[in-house]
């Protein structure tokens, strides 16, 4: 299998195959990364398809300082701001979800209360923290990605997901004494060097 | 740096080895400390469960839209393949150049890439 860097090539050349490639690679990606920003499947398909056209027209100007993968993180995330911009949406509102939990499921519906709650403190934090956040738990970048698509210092996007992350254990105190959600131990995955279970999607 | 600080580092792990050591003894020994590692280990679990795409994203008419994506961006970047292979003389006035604002953020796109 091609590695980016060389469909890049390609593409540079004009190999459009080469591009699809690359499409096909990250499509899936940025998709997911636009739905988090626009929340709405249509307006991501917009983001993502603009995005990618970004990148095709303006190809020549990547000088492969980075992955391809940073570079289009960077264009879906600009593309995606600039949609809201237009909408009219600065930031990313409280989600209105209606809540469908069964009555004698308690521990579900703590789950959904705190997993709303959650997402309406995340909302409130400053962009670049939501940024950092976003990226690094849900796209699983590592610092040195995620200060490359903020074009930040690696410190600075370290310290743009601990801000948010000490904030949201602030807002977040009471729920974290009370409630287990799933009863696990999360100590026991960092203790022996694992990671935590991934949600499959 | 905090203490809260010291285990965000910890549980990301971007401590040094050395360091590390230390703060795994520390995890045995002190409730206090394991306390603290397992609430910020929760609330990251907790963040990842409230990704907000989530619902959208395992809906099946989606997964199907989905893959026909590709398909859609490539036909438009053919269609703009074409166009620009036309001479440029057969082109109406609006499509010769990109407007001054579009070219402006495309050179943007490659700072610091």
């Amino acid at each position: 299998m091609k590695a980016d860097l060389e469909l890049v090539r390609e593409a540079k050349e004009g190999t459009r195959t080469a591009f699809s490639e690359l499409v096909s690679r990250h499509q899936k990606q940025m998709m997911r990364v636009a739905l988090r920003l626009v929340r709405d499947w249509d307006a991501a398909e917009d983001v993502v398809q603009e995005s990618f056209i970004k990148a095709y027209q303006n190809i020549k100007g990547f000088h492969e300082k980075a992955s391809f993968k940073s570079w289009m993180y960077q264009i879906t995330i600009n593309t995606a701001k600039n949609r809201l911009r237009t909408l009219g949406r600065e930031s990313i509102g409280t989600d209105h979800l209606t809540i469908a939990v069964d009555d004698n499921t308690v521990g579900k519906m703590m789950e959904v209360d705190v997993k709303n709650v959650i997402r309406e403190e995340i909302a409130k934090l400053p962009a670049r923290q939501q940024m950092a956040l976003n990226l690094r738990i849900y796209e699983d970048l590592s610092f040195k990605e995620i200060a490359q698509i903020m074009e930040c210092p690696y410190d600075t996007a370290k310290a743009n997901y601990r801000h948010a992350l000490l904030k949201l254990k602030e807002r977040m105190d009471g729920e974290l004494k009370h409630i287990n959600i799933r009863g696990t131990d999360p100590v026991t995955w960092i203790e022996f060097g694992g990671q935590p279970a991934e949600v499959d999607g | 740096m905090s203490d809260d600080t010291w285990w965000i580092e910890f549980m990301e792990d971007e401590v040094e080895p050395s360091l590390r050591l230390g703060m795994e003894k520390m995890l045995r020994e002190s409730n206090e400390d394991h306390n603290r590692l397992e609430n910020m280990a929760r609330l990251r679990q907790w963040i990842k469960e409230s990704d907000p795409s989530e619902d959208l994203w395992r809906s099946e008419v989606n997964k199907n839209r989905l893959n026909s994506l590709q398909e859609k961006i490539m036909s438009k970047i053919a269609a703009i393949d074409e166009v620009n292979s036309q001479p440029r003389g057969s082109l109406p006035p609006s499509e010769a150049k990109p407007p001054r604002m579009v070219a402006r953020s495309l050179r943007s796109l490659n700072k610091g890439f």
